[in-house]
């Protein structure tokens, strides 16, 4: 028997959370968990690291882009894939150098979202 | 010492840094909350959204909602900024009328405000105006219960007068003094319009907004030279 996948999201505006759940649970074998900061996401994170990670980069305590920071200076969350989920029309975050991260625009299109997972996952 | 911003309402957009941070206005302050506004009426559309979870959408829906209306509505108060009366007016009687619009905002903040006796020559509604937002900022970092207390004085200047505001909140301007710029907001995340409210203000009396950037005495001085 097939153990299902885990993905973390990290976002405080539940309507994002549900959204990406509900996206989410099309894929049978992938099990959702969220997070409303940063610190909880990062707890969560090392605690259980998840298949795949989406995140804010507008988190209340901290920005997306430190929590990103500290999941890749961390060995338990380094290799963790993170698709960035976010309006900003110019994200302040360097991603180009880093074959695990991935940017999502809102609004999410569902096509879109299904494709970066599916990629994401099938990674050995 | 006072820190000279650069004049945002009649300077063209042109800067490197001026659309940077348009772009990020626009992303935080108004995509996010319209993106909020859309995805949640349609999870709201869903029978299978029930109780808890519908409220906590339905919430979330009305705060983006909301938002956007403080938004438009500051927007609106800094753009019918466009002429001014002045006349003899009682900086008591400006900031206590201030304080009370502040107050009735924040209910579970204890306001105090000390502003002398003295007369200046400005519009009164826009010096009340002007302190409204100053005390807005010290409020709303007050939190719940908390006791928040704002000290106006001032001073003789040829020509006009100074009006200095000192309260003990958080001041972002003090790292960043480019927050006086229309729509540049601190770690709050207002809309970032207070502060050229009362630039705005201030230049229609022939004047300017200082932010006195001393660690050990941080505060905002309003020049009225008309």
């Amino acid at each position: 028997m097939t153990l299902p996948r885990t993905a973390l999201v990290i976002d405080d505006n539940p309507v994002n959370v549900l959204l990406l759940e509900r996206l989410l649970t099309a894929r049978s074998d992938l099990e959702t968990t969220s997070a409303s900061s940063g610190t909880e996401g990062l707890d969560l994170a090392r605690d259980n690291p998840p298949d795949l990670l989406f995140l804010d980069l507008h988190l209340p305590d901290m920005s997306g882009k430190d929590v990103l920071a500290a999941m890749r200076a961390d060995a338990s969350t380094a290799h963790v894939p993170v698709v960035i989920v976010t309006a900003d029309l110019d994200p302040d975050i360097a991603i180009d150098d880093d074959p695990l991260t991935h940017l999502l625009p809102k609004p999410i299109d569902a096509d879109r979202l299904v494709r970066v997972v599916d990629a994401t996952l099938s990674r050995p | 010492m006072p820190l000279e911003p650069t004049d945002h309402a009649t300077t063209p957009i042109e800067s490197a840094r001026d659309l940077a941070e348009l772009r990020r206005f626009c992303s935080h302050s108004l995509r996010e909350p319209i993106h909020t506004i859309a995805i949640g009426l349609d999870l709201l559309d869903a029978d299978d959204i029930v109780g808890e979870q519908r409220e906590v959408i339905d919430r979330q829906v009305r705060d983006s909602v909301a938002g956007l209306e403080r938004m438009a509505t500051r927007l609106s108060d800094y753009l019918r900024l466009e002429t001014t009366d002045p006349t003899e007016v009682r900086v008591g009687d400006a900031a206590a009328a201030a304080a009370r619009t502040v107050a009735a905002r924040y209910p579970a903040v204890s306001l105090g405000v000390d502003a002398p006796d003295v007369s200046i020559v400005a519009d009164p509604m826009l010096l009340c105006s002007a302190f409204v937002e100053l005390f807005d900022n010290a409020a709303r970092h007050g939190g719940e219960g908390s006791i928040c207390h704002v000290d106006v004085t001032v001073t003789a200047e040829d020509p006009g007068h100074v009006v200095r505001v000192r309260d003990r909140g958080p001041h972002d301007w003090l790292d960043d003094p480019s927050l006086v710029e229309l729509f540049r907001h601190g770690r709050d995340g207002g809309p970032g319009v207070g502060l050229s409210i009362c630039r705005r203000i201030t230049e229609l009396h022939e004047g300017s907004l200082r932010l006195v950037a001393d660690h050990a005495d941080p505060h905002v001085e309003l020049v009225f030279a008309s």
